[in-house]
């Protein structure tokens, strides 16, 4: 069941770019709705099914499922409850597509670098959000957001290659025939 | 002939990335921090295609291409641009004989707690390490004593070329999708905050951390 895994992660990445190639105001606001939804499902479906389910880059074992399943609950809940708010002209909800996507693929991932780009992406993505406002506070949140964010980030991908240090050296040893 | 030639290269590298943070903390012009981040890319740059060469990697070399391109052109570009065409930011509050003090301290701090990323090896690679991590600790002190936004951004900056250095040099190299998704992502961010800094111009009328207040408990 591949298509499980990669549908939470390339349904809001299409949909996202076909929100900023054309968009009317309705379909902009159904969008990201519909594609939190089927996050959701896809979650549901993962949890139900139960075991490990892998398609190349992509890994799906019990806590990514459960972590999915949250992500799409949350999502759902949240775009549901900003249907009734001002529409954000596009542009805005091509970004919440793309984090969405973002968000799955971080989950999903069984490489640790492809998780990083992931995690990091989210930021990217959710940037411009944070500071969609445009006001002083707005503008102050989005730049401590994205500071604090990808310097928090950074750390986090010098962690994940010093956690692989141990093995390289033992692999070069071995090489070398040394013990 | 050929592994000494790269060695020696590799150890210039180093040194000059070292050298560039370490004025990094002493410039106050946004300016001249910027033409700084450029010969720090060349340099980081040259270290990459010099593991390459003693590897035998082309896709180290390619990935020195696109760490030259992005680090030492697209990066400095996208700081540099203004919208007056001209950057001549000053950072008042920066001190810079204290700054340079709390370089060398971190520097020799780096040197004392590196060994275990080392792993006991005495190549010119496994060397260099501690360099790397003296960048990490150095970016993470601009950030912390530059009060302008441009300043903060080059902090960030080197920061990242430290952990860039120090994953090149313990990993023999990321996988070059990784380490081209990282590069890209670090461009993005900084894009991102230098067109939040254009905003901050217009509703705070300055680009100093300073200013912002409003968010506080």
């Amino acid at each position: 069941m591949a298509v499980l895994l990669w549908l939470p992660v390339l349904v809001p990445a299409v949909m996202g770019a076909l929100i900023t190639w054309r968009h009317s105001d309705a379909f902009a606001r159904l969008v990201p709705v519909g594609v939190a939804l089927v996050i959701l499902v896809c979650g549901i479906a993962l949890v139900a099914k139960g075991q490990v389910t892998t398609s190349w880059v992509l890994r799906a074992d019990a806590p990514a499922s459960y972590v999915l399943l949250c992500v799409g609950a949350v999502a759902v809940v949240a775009l549901w409850g900003g249907l009734t708010s001002t529409p954000l002209g596009g542009r805005s909800e091509a970004l919440i597509c793309a984090f969405l996507a973002a968000m799955s693929l971080a989950v999903l991932s069984d490489n640790l670098g492809v998780m990083w780009v992931a995690v990091e992406a989210t930021t990217i993505a959710t940037a411009f959000l944070v500071g969609h406002a445009g006001t002083r506070g707005s503008t102050e949140a989005a730049w401590k957001y994205v500071v604090l964010g990808s310097v928090g980030v950074a750390i986090a991908f010098s962690a994940s290659f010093s956690s692989m240090r141990p093995a390289a050296l033992a692999a070069r040893r071995h090489c070398r025939g040394s013990p | 002939m050929t592994s000494s030639l790269t060695s020696s290269l590799v150890t210039t590298a180093v040194g000059v990335l070292l050298l560039t943070a370490v004025l990094q903390t002493w410039r106050r012009s946004a300016a001249g921090s910027v033409r700084l981040l450029v010969v720090q890319g060349i340099a980081l740059a040259t270290l990459v295609a010099a593991l390459g060469i003693s590897h035998g990697d082309v896709q180290l070399l390619l990935v020195a291409a696109v760490v030259l391109l992005v680090k030492a052109g697209l990066l400095p570009w996208a700081l540099g641009r203004t919208t007056t065409g001209r950057l001549n930011e000053r950072d008042s509050a920066a001190q810079p004989a204290l700054s340079l003090l709390g370089a060398t301290v971190l520097t020799m701090f780096a040197y004392a707690v590196s060994d275990p990323l080392r792993g006991g090896e005495q190549s010119a690679t496994a060397r260099a390490i501690p360099a790397g991590v003296a960048l990490v600790l150095i970016g993470f002190w601009i950030l912390l004593t530059r009060r302008a936004a441009v300043g903060q951004l080059v902090g960030f900056v080197v920061l990242d070329n430290g952990i860039a250095m120090v994953a090149f040099l313990t990993s023999d190299g990321l996988p070059l999708t990784v380490e081209l998704g990282a590069t890209l992502d670090v461009l993005l961010v900084v894009v991102i905050l230098r067109a939040l800094t254009t905003r901050m111009r217009t509703t705070h009328g300055g680009t100093s951390v300073d200013e912002m207040t409003e968010l506080r408990d």
